[in-house]
């Protein structure tokens, strides 16, 4: 980026360093940062956290178009272990137990071998629940980052520059939801070209900062996922937040999170 | 006393020493080699920001395939954006890349196999006993889906019959019984196909 | 893996080398805490290992960022933890701490070793003799004053040592108490408890060593010594097993939505690691050696073989608690449904065979610190102190 200014460190002698330390010391100590206009802030100041996420856990029929769409649009290393966004299956059964499943991380659908595994349960309730990072008001992973890798935009996405990540993991030990992985050493297709650093959703950033949905909105064939600008009061999401009941998933936390469920149940996390 | 003095220079020049590492000219060529980012957010975004688009949206499929556009919106598969079964299109646009579609059933019933886990509303089939094991293509339109070709029905991909006509089984039309064993050379014989 | 995981859930992030570092540096903080006790509180009976763990303490601390390094995904970018530190992060304060702290204990050492230092550059010869002068930097002074300002000097040194060791080790225990997503790691007891076994591991392991090195060098132990070492131990190893309890016991009680999973955990997955190493073999035990060996005075030899046994054992369960802590939290799902496996490779940069190495470096690392500086040896005059 154009017009990157260096903050500039002014060193005394030898003598005047412990005097420098004294007097500067705070400014020696905070990270070496940068003050230039990024995209959020050319804007004008936004009040809040104008994006939310929701998704409707009544409509999705767990087909997985919304992670095979992930994996292509974000470059995401395509082993199931390692993605951005998955779809779990609960079944509860008439008992109180619960069974949670997500082959592949949902890729390839639920039907095949799979399905025969909750045969002959009494089942009482089934749903399909997709997950992917709730971009969370008070995010965890972003408090714990040693190198302050990962940072929230002002709009309040949370991303990861991956240029300047070590890859300590601290993050993805951090995150409740396990949203987060780290892209294989070896990997040959990566998100930012980058190997060995965290990655996670960025609910597209790509897309919706062009005012597009993000991959997985686009690709759900159901309406399950949807997204919006909470600043547009016609927007459907500003519309679901306000007529409709939602959850969010391990509120108890505090994280905040900003992608919201329709038909959650207790014991979903 | 001296000693002191000495180790206390040796640890000024140590803090010097750290100071300088810290300074603009160490981490300018940290770096540039690579050991060193310097913490500038606002590039990043820049960066996020400006990765490429491959999913698509309808409207730009419009431009093209205007017949294919008018019959999806009006169908009962308008919810489902192009890409989610075209796949992403942004090299098919930028260099002409053919997209190829999965014509198979499995890839179907990714939604459409009957699952208990899904809403009971939602269309299903129970890909044991529907429509044999013929393609769905076959018979349905995927940008007019909900209703099987229309009778009499062409025979273009759909021969033999008994690939979809089983005996026994109720979708997509009943065979009589009596029919069981016939041949499909035989069919025609009776039943006009256009 | 059994049960249901997140799907990135399936590979373990933090492998044996993240167990052997708070493992390293437990040892540091334990082995300088004893050096203090004698230096700052006078523990007059620590005196022939008071230098000797100074020593043990630099050996471990040299190596303990090692295995922390070797971890990182991208290691050559390790030294944006002091270029763009984020302080909201406990991680952050590694570089920082740890240089502190190393620059304690390096000066520390030259100054309880200065009179040494200097003796040695006044008998030797050759590029031994200018070794002993820059590490003496050149000034031979040792009049009784100038010790005695020395002494001082390091008294208070010491002293903020033990708060700089107590960091050191109390920020590793909160890296993972303050990691609200893991019910098995999120304790405010968690910096307490690695202090405490820090403490025990640190001691358990200087009396190891100075048994063992009074073998090489063919002398006795100082009896006084290992036994009020022995004493220290025990009382140590006895907090460290409340608070240990505690935690679990208090999982227990509340019973709360992550305790059927942390139970499942502790007596299915755990049961040999955290029941049988380290509570019964790696703390009961030893203090059941301990306590009956001060009860029933045996025969020197006999005392401080069963404190030798007793602190090898410590060591066993002080290193089976790093595992529990660090591996045993990630063996079950952060959604409490389900088990994870981890079986350490071998061979590659975490493997078993680079953490063995990591282990037996600091005591090459003392072995060459001792033969230039041997701690209980007096300014080229051979005495016992």
């Amino acid at each position: 980026m154009a017009g990157i200014t260096r903050r500039q460190f002014v060193l005394g002698g030898a003598a005047a360093a412990g005097a420098v330390v004294a007097s500067r010391g705070y400014s020696l100590i905070v990270p070496t940062q940068v003050a230039s206009k990024g995209l959020s802030q050319s804007e004008e100041p936004s009040a809040g956290h104008p994006w939310a996420f929701v998704c409707d856990t009544t409509r999705c029929i767990g087909c997985g178009r919304c992670v095979a769409a992930c994996k292509a649009e974000n470059r995401v290393p395509p082993e199931p272990h390692t993605t951005r966004t998955w779809v779990e299956r609960y079944v509860i059964t008439q008992r109180g137990e619960v069974f949670v499943d997500s082959p592949e991380a949902g890729i390839n659908g639920f039907s095949g071998p799979a399905n025969v595994k909750y045969e002959g349960l009494e089942v009482k309730k089934t749903f399909f629940v997709p997950k992917l990072c709730n971009q969370c008001e008070n995010p965890p992973c972003v408090r714990v980052c040693p190198v302050a890798a990962t940072y929230m935009t002002r709009e309040g996405v949370v991303l990861v520059d991956q240029e300047a990540c070590v890859g300590c993991r601290y993050c993805i030990q951090a995150c409740p939801y396990g949203a987060r992985y780290m892209v294989p050493p070896h990997a040959e297709v990566t998100p930012t070209g980058q190997t060995g650093v965290a990655d996670k959703c960025t609910w597209c950033y790509h897309r919706i900062t062009k005012g597009l949905a993000p991959a997985c909105v686009e690709a759900c064939p159901v309406g399950a996922r949807m997204f919006g600008d909470l600043r547009d009061p016609s927007d459907t999401v500003a519309k679901v937040l306000k007529e409709q009941r939602v959850y969010v998933l391990k509120g108890e936390l505090g994280t905040r999170p900003k992608a919201y469920y329709i038909g959650l149940e207790e014991g979903v996390r | 006393m001296t000693h002191f003095i000495r180790a206390a220079a040796l640890l000024g020049m140590l803090v010097l020493a750290f100071l300088l590492f810290r300074s603009p000219p160490s981490t300018n060529l940290l770096a540039r080699s690579g050991f060193f980012q310097v913490n500038n957010q606002a590039a990043n975004e820049v960066k996020w920001a400006s990765l490429p688009v491959g999913l698509l949206q309808p409207s730009t499929c419009q431009d093209c395939h205007q017949q294919e556009y008018r019959a999806w919106e009006k169908s009962a598969h308008q919810s489902v954006s192009c890409v989610s079964c075209h796949g992403p299109a942004r090299e098919h646009v930028e260099d002409g890349a053919r997209l190829a579609v999965d014509q198979s059933r499995e890839f179907c019933e990714l939604c459409h196999a009957q699952q208990v886990s899904r809403p009971s509303k939602f269309p299903q089939i129970d890909p044991d006993s529907h429509g044999g094991q013929t393609t769905c293509v076959t018979c349905h339109d995927p940008r007019a889906p909900k209703f099987g070709p229309r009778v009499p029905h062409s025979l273009d991909g759909r021969y033999p019959c008994e690939g979809c006509h089983i005996p026994g089984v109720k979708e997509p039309l009943e065979i009589p019984d009596s029919h069981a064993g016939r041949p499909s050379e035989t069919c025609t014989q009776c039943h006009q196909a256009k | 893996m059994s049960g249901f995981a997140y799907p990135n859930e399936m590979e373990t992030q933090w492998s044996l080398l993240i167990v052997l570092y708070p493992f390293i540096t437990g040892l540091v903080a334990g082995a300088f805490m004893v050096s203090a006790l004698y230096h700052v509180f006078g523990i007059t009976r620590f005196r022939p290992i008071a230098r000797f763990s100074l020593v043990a303490a630099l050996a471990f601390l040299l190596v303990a960022p090692l295995p922390l390094l070797l971890h990182l995904g991208r290691p050559e970018r390790a030294l944006e933890m002091f270029l763009r530190p984020n302080f909201t992060s406990a991680m952050s304060g590694f570089g920082f701490i740890w240089s502190a702290y190393t620059l304690l204990v390096v000066v520390e050492i030259w100054l309880v070793f200065r009179r040494d230092i200097v003796g040695y550059a006044q008998t030797s010869h050759g590029p031994k003799k200018l070794l002993y002068s820059m590490l003496a930097l050149g000034v031979f002074d040792v009049s009784e004053q100038t010790l005695h300002t020395d002494e001082k000097v390091a008294k208070v040194l010491a002293f903020i040592g033990i708060p700089s060791a107590s960091l050191l080790h109390g920020y590793v225990g909160f890296i993972f108490g303050a990691v609200k997503a893991n019910p098995w790691w999120s304790t405010p007891l968690m910096p307490l408890i690695f202090l405490l076994s820090a403490i025990v591991s640190g001691m358990a392991l200087l009396l190891v060593m100075y048994v063992l090195v009074c073998r090489v060098r063919r002398v006795a132990a100082d009896r006084e010594c290992v036994s009020s070492l022995a004493k220290w131990l025990t009382g140590f190893l006895v907090i460290d097993l409340t608070l240990e309890s505690l935690e679990v016991l208090f999982m227990l009680y509340e019973s709360e939505e992550s305790w059927d999973i942390i139970s499942q955990l502790i007596t299915q997955k755990l049961h040999y690691t955290f029941l049988g190493l380290q509570l019964g073999l790696g703390s009961l035990v030893p203090l059941f050696l301990l306590v009956s060996s001060g009860l029933a005075r045996l025969r020197q030899r006999w005392g401080t073989a069963l404190a030798f046994l007793a602190s090898s054992l410590v060591l066993i369960g002080v290193f089976s608690m790093r595992w529990n802590v660090v591996i045993g939290g990630q063996m079950f799902s952060k959604s409490l449904r389900g088990f994870l496996t981890y079986n350490p490779p071998l061979m590659g940069r975490e493997g078993v065979l680079v953490a063995a190495a990591l282990m037996v470096l600091p005591l090459v690392l003392f072995a060459t610190l001792v033969y230039f500086i041997p701690p209980w040896r007096q300014a080229g005059v051979t005495k016992e102190a």
